[in-house]
């Protein structure tokens, strides 16, 4: 048998990664994961701190003049790194519309996905967050909303024997994440696929009866070919779409959607300072995301808010804080602000459907840049979001902070800039070739046998953290790849 | 040639004098050029103590209130992450270069914090690069101390941060009561279709 040949090559370990190469290895494939990253043992590598250095082990950033987005290079993807939120789409998100076209395929909804929700919450363990684990600054948020006549509700995390420790996104040193690395990977480990560490794919080539894949493995760039009849892109929104570009001359993929249609939340955020009505919260201790959620402006405004913490690290390399317009960002007016941090100040998040309008594109150096079309409805998003919460803080007695968001040299970037964690879509799934990179079925257009899993093939803003829409749009992917092979699995809970 | 010009000019070396006299008048003017040819005097150059000393005495006036033995704080003008080692000693000249012209007295270590922080502004709204380098110059420090990344067991007293997580009751993370304020929902199961 050739070592080098498989019966499917998956490129990513994280979100979208997970389904194929657990149902693909339990199925009997021959199953090999290639992660660009190293490998992770939370217990071994994670560490609770604010050093930098640490974090640019496995943070990645592509940035442009006017977005950026991060993400993680290392073993299971974001799933070591994120906040743990795993809630499904709203109905909204579904059947949203751009430039007169829906976004989704028409046999996508809600009602459809949830099928494929509920195996992926049963895979990663979701919870509704219980009511003693919802931290100090949960309780601030509800009760700001609970004054001004509004609703919230516990929100659902991939999470067991969570400490509240607040250092989700420097890695769990409890090792309470139940995203794909203590899920999906550890059972696909155990039906036989194997992951390759520090594997970067330089490119892909069509052969006779599949795909050859070319790797560099670790430091020293060693290099190896690998072939199979099925190739899965879940290489994240980034990932896939450089893999993409890079493979433009061999693949052939139409390069009108390629790194283009990039979606994400339009997160936006906004901090207040409490009314003495309100009691304390705590900006560092608990789950990062304090497990509450309102959807009451979802129909209204196309927003969810939720409540949210920051360690020091995050505020201070991403924001200038002040009270007032013409404090200046440091000495006496700043430290009084810092010192009400912790406890007396409240952060809010807005998520909604921000439209498709970034994209990435490979500059002739071969570095990945991004490109924003800063649309009316882009504008307009922002404009509700900020209006919406700048008037709950104001009615609800809080105090405005005035956030200003700064680039790599603490200068602010003069203009509005966005920036995400949550992207999606630069490789979308779209009915048609003429408006996206692959069909419904995960299938690239013009390519048997090579597919698109992850994050990439999302086509729209969700309103809430992607991860489960990516995991449970990999699992139908998944099943479908299955079905076409003639295999039958029905997928359970592999978590207990 | 009056005394104070004498003293000044001796603070040049030979090789800024050269610069100097070979028609780089004009680009020892420009603050990019003499950061870049470390066209300043010379004792900010060598004088290890008197620029750490600056530079102390700059992270104090950006972050009033920091215990003044607090370690560390002038290490991310040492850091290669934060890239502000080729300029730190032009940053320790230009403080006490605008301290002489402020106040006559040339230590920006000995001024009053009042003193100190007029001349911070003044760096932060002169423009160009000076402005970057003063803004990153303060930029590095804040995140230096308020997420006290050189010491993961330390914190930061002004923001309250502990540094590290270290093992707390529930009940003082949370409010067993929390499910009175969550009567009213869109779903109860925190997914609304």
């Amino acid at each position: 048998m050739n070592p080098n040949s498989f019966d499917a090559i998956i490129i990513g370990s994280g979100f979208g990664a997970g389904p194929p190469a657990l149902r693909l290895a339990r199925a009997g494939l021959r199953v090999a994961v290639l992660e660009k990253g190293p490998e992770i043992v939370p217990k071994r590598d994670f560490r609770q701190t604010q050093d930098p250095n640490y974090l640019l082990e496995w943070y990645r950033g592509v940035d442009g003049p006017r977005f950026g987005m991060t993400y993680i290079e290392g073993l299971g993807g974001g799933s070591g790194f994120f906040e743990m939120v795993a809630l499904r789409a709203p109905s909204q998100a579904f059947e949203q519309k751009w430039r007169g076209h829906r976004l989704w395929p028409a046999e996508l909804d809600r009602a459809s996905m949830d099928r494929w929700y509920g195996v992926a919450e049963e895979m990663m363990h979701v919870r509704q967050v219980a009511p003693e684990s919802v931290p100090a600054s949960g309780r601030v948020f509800a009760l700001l909303l609970e004054k001004l006549g509004y609703s919230c509700e516990r929100s659902r995390n991939a999470e067991r024997g969570c400490v509240n420790s607040g250092f989700c996104v420097t890695g769990c040193i409890f090792n309470a994440k139940t995203g794909p690395l203590n899920s999906y990977i550890p059972s696909a480990l155990a039906a036989g696929a194997t992951y390759h560490c520090d594997a970067t794919v330089t490119g892909i080539r069509p052969k006779r009866g599949g795909y050859r894949v070319n790797v560099t493995y670790g430091a020293e760039q060693r290099l190896s070919q690998l072939s199979a009849p099925l190739v899965i892109l879940a290489g994240g929104t980034v990932g896939t779409a450089r893999l993409l570009l890079e493979s433009r001359r061999s693949l052939r993929v139409p390069e009108d959607h390629v790194g283009r249609n990039i979606a994400w939340n339009g997160g936006t955020k906004a901090l207040g300072i409490l009314p003495d009505d309100l009691p304390d919260g705590d900006m560092y201790v608990g789950r990062s995301v304090p497990g509450v959620i309102t959807y009451d402006f979802l129909d209204s405004h196309g927003l969810t808010l939720f409540p949210v913490k920051a360690l020091p690290l995050v505020v201070m390399a991403s924001l200038r804080l002040r009270l007032e317009d013409d404090d200046p960002f440091w000495g006496e007016p700043h430290v009084e602000l810092m010192r009400k941090i912790r406890r007396r100040t409240i952060g809010i998040y807005a998520m909604g459907f921000a439209p498709p309008a970034a994209r990435l594109r490979l500059d002739r150096r071969g570095r990945l840049t991004t490109a924003l079309d800063v649309t009316p409805e882009l504008t307009d998003h922002y404009r509700r979001a900020h209006q919406l919460m700048a008037d709950l803080l104001s009615r609800g007695g809080c105090r405005p902070v005035k956030l200003e968001t700064v680039n790599r040299e603490g200068m602010p970037h003069g203009h509005e800039h966005f920036g995400t964690t949550h992207q999606v879509g630069s490789c979308r799934m779209a009915e048609r070739p003429e408006d996206g990179v692959c069909d419904p079925s995960g299938r690239v257009f013009g390519h048997p046998g090579l597919y698109i899993c992850g994050g990439s093939a999302v086509p729209s803003s969700l309103a809430v953290n992607p991860c489960l829409t990516i995991t449970a749009n990999s699992e139908r992917i998944t099943a479908g790849i299955l079905e076409r092979l003639g295999i039958r699995d029905a997928p359970d809970d592999e978590s207990a | 040639m009056n005394d104070n010009t004498h003293v000044r000019r001796s603070r040049y070396g030979r090789r800024e004098f050269v610069l100097i006299m070979l028609g780089g008048g004009v680009a020892a003017a420009c603050t990019p050029v003499r950061m870049g040819l470390r066209i300043y005097p010379e004792e900010f150059k060598f004088n290890n103590a008197l620029v750490d000393e600056t530079l102390r005495a700059y992270v104090l006036t950006v972050i009033p209130g920091l215990p003044e033995d607090t370690p560390d704080v002038t290490r991310p003008f040492y850091d290669e992450l934060f890239g502000l080692g080729p300029y730190r000693g032009y940053l320790a000249s230009d403080l006490c270069d605008r301290a002489e012209r402020l106040t006559g007295n040339r230590s920006f270590a000995g001024l009053f914090y009042d003193q100190r922080a007029l001349i911070v502004a003044a760096g932060m709204a002169s423009g160009g690069v000076t402005t970057r380098l003063y803004n990153g110059s303060a930029f590095a420090v804040q995140i230096a101390t308020y997420a006290s990344i050189y010491d993961d067991g330390r914190g930061c007293p002004i923001n309250e941060f502990e540094g590290r997580f270290t093992l707390k009751q529930m009940a003082s993370v949370s409010d067993a009561r929390f499910d009175r304020f969550v009567e009213l929902t869109a779903s109860g199961t925190g997914n609304p279709a």
